[in-house]
């Protein structure tokens, strides 16, 4: 019985688990501002940084990727603001 | 002989005016970079590429990459040159990462032969999509699907200036859409 509720405990700990960080999972994504089409992906509708508790992001890789967007930023490459008109 | 490093730089040209005043602009720039870099690696040039936002009223650029080697004085030699300089709407120069090489050998690669560029691109997106659907789980089917639609424009925007803009219109979309996602499934 004890080993049942057990099993639930752990059942509904899986399930609050944290996304897993894409860029752990596939090292082959680099984070550089050269690769700004990558970079978007992190980039809200926006064109605001999306926290880490929404895109999964571990904290490693949430410092380089805000380090290369801003730098992607300054260059133009993607938008500081995105203005929707509605 | 101090400190060397690796080093890359970015540098966005005023496009306006006759093709040949930027090309004479740019070769003055790598001249200067050839002159104060211990080893000069390569450059590599962006094309002519639409600004997310306007620089200086102007809405696109010539962007040129150069990798080299030099001594640490150099960074800030090269910024105050290039400062006087008015036809250079902006620039970066940061410490290169130790596969910033194997980056401009591919984007050189690629220039060159078109036929089998097309094919490199291909494979290269074929096998993005695969890794990313392996690390996908269930719960990011919608998500994965849009990165996968995303992947292929990841290698044509880097020479192709003129698209630009429409990929970053298309990945705009896609991320809108990944986030409404993102919300309703929290």
């Amino acid at each position: 019985m004890a080993s049942k509720r057990n099993q639930k405990k752990n059942k509904r700990k899986d399930h609050r688990r944290h996304k897993p960080c894409p860029f752990c999972t596939n090292p082959s994504l680099e984070i550089d501002y050269k690769n700004f089409d990558l970079l978007r992906r992190f980039v809200s509708e926006r064109g605001k940084i999306v926290a880490r508790r929404n895109s999964g992001v571990c904290a490693k890789h949430q410092r380089r990727l805000a380090k290369e967007i801003k730098r992607a930023r300054f260059l133009a490459l993607i938008p500081y603001v995105v203005y929707i008109y509605r | 002989m101090a400190k060397e490093k690796l080093y890359e730089m970015v540098v966005i040209f005023d496009a306006q005016g006759d093709e040949a005043d930027i090309r004479r602009e740019i070769d003055l720039v790598s001249s200067l970079v050839e002159k104060r870099s211990s080893e000069f690696i390569g450059k590599a040039d962006w094309g002519l590429r639409n600004f997310a936002y306007p620089i200086k009223k102007r809405t696109s650029g010539q962007y040129v990459y150069y990798l080299f080697r030099a001594g640490i004085e150099v960074p800030a030699l090269l910024s105050s040159a290039l400062k006087m300089d008015e036809k250079v709407l902006r620039y970066l120069i940061i410490r290169a990462k130790s596969n910033a090489k194997q980056y401009l050998e591919d984007i050189q690669n690629k220039a060159q032969p078109e036929a089998v560029q097309e094919s490199v691109e291909e494979d290269k997106a074929i096998a993005e999509s695969e890794k990313i659907e392996e690390t996908s789980t269930a719960v990011e089917e919608a998500e994965s699907a849009t990165e996968v639609t995303e992947t292929p424009s990841d290698d044509n925007v880097n020479e192709e200036g003129a698209s630009a803009q429409e990929d970053s219109e298309e990945a705009g979309d896609a991320e809108g859409t990944a986030d409404e996602e993102k919300d309703s499934n929290d």
